[in-house]
Parts: structure tokens; sequence; C-alpha cells
């Protein structure tokens, strides 16, 4: 039972950690990409995709619909 | 089913409730920062303000780091690690202040006109300073949860104040994931 809670809590941390990265390579593009002058479409497309997985791996916006889940 | 199961199901039930309660609030202040947006793009159109767009990116790492420690927080208090919880919302809790610090003190000093120097003062001291406002307040949400921490009053299974703390902490980074192109990176000079 305590190595499934440590596998399931290890396994929520390195979700985390490759969101963030994600998230650090995104930004990281978007800074190059607007010094470039690319279209600033191809900066709200990135924008997008950051709040997309800001709301889904950190907000867990699923949880809305799961009323009687309170895990992780 | 037991007393403590049955407590524990009636705590669940609340926070459904609660947690609906918290994305309803949540979608009601995104139409503030919506305003905001539209106000940025009516006023300024296609140029951006004159500002240090290497310390909108620090300023944007920082609060994207506090983001990453935040969701540590929130999964170690949910697997029942006390310790890493309070470690990650403390360095959470220190990364909001210098967020708000890198704004309020850094570049509203170092910014070329003052909030009524035309549409460029009012749209970046309106957005920065609603922005660092909301910031503040979940500085002392963290606050309040460091210090309940402390006092060992959350468990993995009863700590919706954490969530609560967690998800208007993200709140505040999404909101920046478009300020920060809006004002530092999109238009010209």
């Amino acid at each position: 039972m305590d190595t499934r809670k440590t596998t399931r809590k290890g396994l929520a941390l390195r979700r985390g950690v490759i969101v963030f990265l994600a998230l650090a390579v995104l930004t990281a593009v978007e800074f190059v990409a607007a010094r470039s002058g690319v279209p600033s479409a191809i900066l709200w497309i990135i924008a997008i995709l950051k709040a997309a997985l800001v709301i889904n791996f950190f907000m867990h916006l699923s949880r809305l619909f799961q009323p009687d889940e309170g895990g992780h | 089913m037991s007393t403590a199961a049955h407590s524990l199901a009636e705590y669940q039930r609340k926070v459904a409730t609660s947690r609906l309660g918290l994305w309803l609030f949540l979608l009601s202040d995104t139409f503030v920062f919506g305003g905001l947006m539209v106000s940025r793009f009516y006023l300024l159109g296609g140029r951006r303000p004159d500002l240090n767009t290497t310390l909108g990116l620090i300023v944007t790492s920082v609060l994207l780091i506090s983001s990453f420690f935040m969701n540590r927080a929130e999964v170690s208090i949910s697997h029942g690690d006390r310790k890493g919880f309070i470690i990650s919302t403390a360095i959470t809790l220190f990364l909001g202040i210098a967020f708000l610090v890198g704004v309020v003190g850094v570049e509203w000093q170092l910014a070329p006109f003052g909030p009524a120097d035309g549409p460029e003062g009012a749209v970046f001291y309106m957005m920065t300073g609603m922005h660092a406002f909301h910031v503040l307040t979940g500085v002392l949400f963290l606050i309040i949860i460091l210090r309940n921490g402390l006092k060992n009053r959350y468990s993995a299974e009863r700590h919706w104040a954490v969530e609560a703390a967690a998800n208007y902490w993200h709140f505040v980074d999404l909101v920046w994931i478009f300020f920060y192109p809006a004002l530092y990176l999109i238009g010209t000079l």
C-alpha cells in the first residue's frame, strides 16, 4: 500500500516537472520568436498552449467533473 | 459506513461544491482581466509600451517557477508529505514576493512613463497593478496555508484550503501568460 502511494506521488511530481519544462521551453520560444518578428498570432498560439497546460495539469479542471474524487 | 468514513464522504461532498464555487469566482475574475486586455489593444493598437523585455522575461520566469513549486506543495500534502508541503509553499511564497518586487519595485521605477502619461501609462499600470494586487492576495493566502500547515492542520484527505490556494495561484500565473506577450512582446515601439 505504502509503495503504491509513493509511486503515485512520484508520478504526480514527475508530471509536474514535465509540465514545468514544457512551459519553460514555450516561454523561451515565445521570447525568441517575438524578437525575430514573427506574426503576433504565433505568440497567441503559444500563450494558449501554455494556458491549456496550466489549466489541465496544474489547476486540474477535470476534478470539477469528478465530484466525489478527492485524490490527486 | 463508519462515522469516520461518513465524515470523510461529507467533507468530499462539500469540497466538490466549494470547488465549483472557486471556479465560478475565477471565471468572473477572468472578465476583469479580459476587459483590461481589450483596453490595451483598443488604446495602443499595434504599439506596445517601451519596457525592459529582459526584466519582463525574468519576472515571468519567477512566476512560472513559483507555479511549479505550488503544484509540488499540493502534490506533497495530498500524499501526506507535510515537510515537502511546507518547504514548497515557503519557496512559492518567496517567489511570489520576488515577483512583486520585480514588477512594482523595479519595473514601475524603470518604466519611462507614469500612470498619467497617456494611454501607455494607463494601460501598463492598470494591467500590472491589478495583476500585482492579485499576486499580493495570493501571497496572503499562501501565508495562511503555510501557518496552518505548520500547525499540522492538513492531511492527505483534508486539504481543501491548499487546493484552493494552489488554484488561485495558478490562475494568477494563467493571467500573466497572456499579459506578458500583450505588454512586452506584441506590437512595435
